[in-house]
């Protein structure tokens, strides 16, 4: 039997001010293997949402149809940024997700080892410069201009997150929770609207875990942003998230404010098997 | 700070391009044998194939063997134009860039089906297939008895007759501009999109980085240089021969960017040079090298087998590595040059201020007195 909390969803998608992410009957199925099933869940403006579920509950998939790794083989994804039209994101190439605000940090981080810790902030950058190509082969004196700005930007961002210091070293080597944040501030570059973080916990101690969770609602806070986190360590999650979703076997079981789920019984089966 | 290295490195290319230059005005003052010129003359042309496959391979990631085709075609449009049409040989070049492009368009797309070693095949069969097109298309490449272009007289706009002396400083004159464009590559936004792409693909197209556009942009231009290089062979040698445009080549080029290391662009130069140049230019010098030619071969095989187990980062690295213990060293001599100053500096404060034994008790005698107390 299911429990389910109603949120302020609409079933069809007309939109409210409220929400910035709707995913309508998200289905992906890879051959015979339905990896995630009619998922159907709002994501609101400005809040801190967290996906959780055991593990092979579909996360990743889910994640990865949403950031347009995977084209989910039914069902939709829609994107609404703040003063702008909806954006139908099944319709958009993988590369050009972050041009409607929306970037994604990957679990086994994945930075540049050639290039330093600025260098690897400001390839968020390349889509905006004039002229790429020309401006490249012949170090044109605007894109002299432009790198000084983008330069500028990720230097703030590398201060504000307490990395300046590594500025100018490759990633190679560094310690794993800085290399985590060095792709938060990655990801911060473009002023995005909506983070999508992939189990930003995995790996870190139980220090580094309540550092990242200070770290995330700085971030929510400074930069006015929606994040989505999928997430397996629970006390990170439930401890910020402002609601979450559950799932299990690709499909929704239960969504709501972190206490409501975790007094879930579906949800409590799904973890800790059935009595 | 910037600028100037950037300035430094321009000034560098400027300066290997004249030093290249001088190596034919010896030659014709008949201080260096026309043998090591030739040899210096086909170092340049590899030098251009090479820097385009660096780009391919070292900052966009993807495997090619498809190079020595690609320069064999270059020399057959080239010589079929020079011997059939009255085009001026920079329009010729054009011609011979404008087919790179397509060519690089071409097989850019494939790359997006293929990766890694797979790439590598279908790279190698196309520079197979090119192989048969060059035996066989006789009205167009002589097929194996070669193509040779000793009728045309070709005239750089119209003035300059393109001899062997000539065309030595025009190949000069192109080497300098493609190792500046190639730099510029290096250190751009674009140079950096094909790192990200190079490592991490998912995350370069996190960033916005498309990967159709950037391995497009590095298989065309990789072809294009590769193009360049043909035509400036055929304006060279003056002749072609399918045999020259083998697998042989190709993993040469591959040796060279592996020897070179990618780190940094005189790395390649270096590395260019060893495989292709320095059995030629140097070594023949000495008999053991003149009777046995292969043994060069044997060199190069061990060499990249210690490059790539031992010393992954190739001649670059070694480059970084001298300047890095370079700098230590001199910050080191710098300190001890200051401290031993301040040494100095100190010994001659303290001679100043110290007074002799006797001055002392004088000093103390007198400041007794004046406080109009003896202590006796």
């Amino acid at each position: 039997m299911m429990e389910k909390v109603q949120n302020s969803v609409a079933t069809e998608h007309t939109t409210s001010d409220d929400v910035i992410l709707s995913l309508r009957n998200l289905t992906m199925r890879f051959g015979g293997l339905t990896a995630v099933s009619d998922l159907t869940f709002d994501v609101k403006r400005g809040e801190i949402f967290g996906l959780i579920g055991p593990n092979g509950a579909g996360k990743t998939t889910a994640f990865n149809c949403i950031t347009q790794f995977y084209k989910a083989t039914e069902g939709d994804v829609y994107f609404y940024p703040k003063d702008k039209a909806e954006v139908h994101l099944n319709k958009v190439a993988v590369h050009d997700v972050i041009k409607h605000g929306i970037i994604r940090t990957f679990q086994n981080v994945e930075l540049v080892w050639e290039l330093t810790v600025l260098e690897n902030l400001m390839v968020t950058y390349t889509t905006k410069y004039k002229s790429i190509i020309v401006g490249s082969l012949f170090h044109m004196p605007w894109q002299k201009k432009e790198d000084a700005i983008v330069r500028d930007k990720a230097l703030n961002i590398l201060a504000f997150l307490g990395l300046y210091h590594y500025k100018d070293i490759s990633p190679y080597g560094l310690p794993y929770g800085i290399k985590k944040k060095i792709e938060l501030a990655r990801a911060l570059m473009i002023n995005p609207e909506l983070i999508i973080l992939d189990e930003p916990a995995a790996g870190l101690n139980e220090r580094e875990t309540e550092e990242l969770a200070e770290t995330i609602r700085m971030i929510r806070d400074m930069y006015n942003t929606t994040i989505f986190l999928v997430e397996h360590d629970m006390p990170l999650v439930m401890g910020i998230s402002d609601r979450v979703a559950a799932i299990n076997f690709g499909k929704l079981i239960g969504i709501g404010t972190p206490q409501e789920v975790q007094n879930m019984q579906a949800v409590r089966e799904a973890y800790l098997g059935s009595e | 700070m910037k600028k100037t290295r950037n300035l430094y490195q321009y000034i560098g290319f400027i300066v290997f391009g004249v030093a290249l230059i001088l190596i034919q005005v010896l030659s014709g003052a008949r201080i260096i044998s026309t043998s090591v010129t030739r040899g210096f003359g086909s170092y340049m042309i590899h030098v251009i194939i090479v820097l385009g496959y660096f780009l391919l391979l070292g900052y966009a990631g993807l495997a090619s063997l498809g190079t020595a085709g690609f320069v064999g075609l270059g020399t057959y449009i080239t010589g079929y134009l020079l011997l059939h049409t009255p085009l001026p040989p920079l329009l010729i070049l054009l011609i011979t860039m404008l087919v790179g492009v397509i060519l690089g368009f071409v097989v850019g797309f494939i790359s997006l089906r293929i990766e890694g070693m797979y790439l590598a095949i279908i790279t190698l069969a196309l520079s197979e297939m090119l192989s048969v097109l060059f035996k066989n298309a006789i009205g167009f490449t002589g097929g194996t008895s070669g193509l040779n272009t000793y009728g045309a007289k070709p005239k750089l706009f119209g003035l300059i007759l393109l001899d062997r002396t000539n065309t030595f400083y025009f190949i000069a004159v192109v080497v300098v501009i493609l190792l500046v464009l190639t730099y510029n590559l290096t250190k751009s936004p674009v140079g950096r999109a094909m790192l990200s792409m190079k490592n991490s693909e998912s995350a370069a197209q996190t960033m916005g980085v498309s990967s159709l556009k950037y391995r497009l942009f590095a298989f065309i231009v990789s072809s294009v240089f590769a193009m360049i290089a043909g035509f400036l062979y055929m304006l060279y040698y003056r002749y072609s021969e399918p045999t020259k445009w083998t697998i042989n080549l190709s993993l040469n080029v591959l040796a060279s960017v592996v020897i070179g290391g990618t780190g940094s662009i005189w790395g390649i130069l270096i590395g260019t040079y060893f495989v292709f140049s320095l059995n030629d230019t140097l070594l023949t010098n000495f008999t053991f090298f003149q009777q046995n030619p292969n043994a060069f071969i044997f060199l190069t095989g061990t060499l990249m087998i210690l490059v790539v187990m031992f010393y992954p980062g190739g001649i670059s690295q070694l480059i970084f590595t001298i300047k890095y213990k370079g700098k230590i060293l001199l910050g080191k001599l710098a300190k001890m040059r200051a401290e031993k100053k301040e040494a100095l500096a100190s010994q001659a404060a303290v001679a100043e201020v110290a007074l002799s034994p006797s001055e002392t008790d004088q000093k103390m005698k007198e400041g007794d007195e004046h406080d109009g107390k003896s202590a006796k």
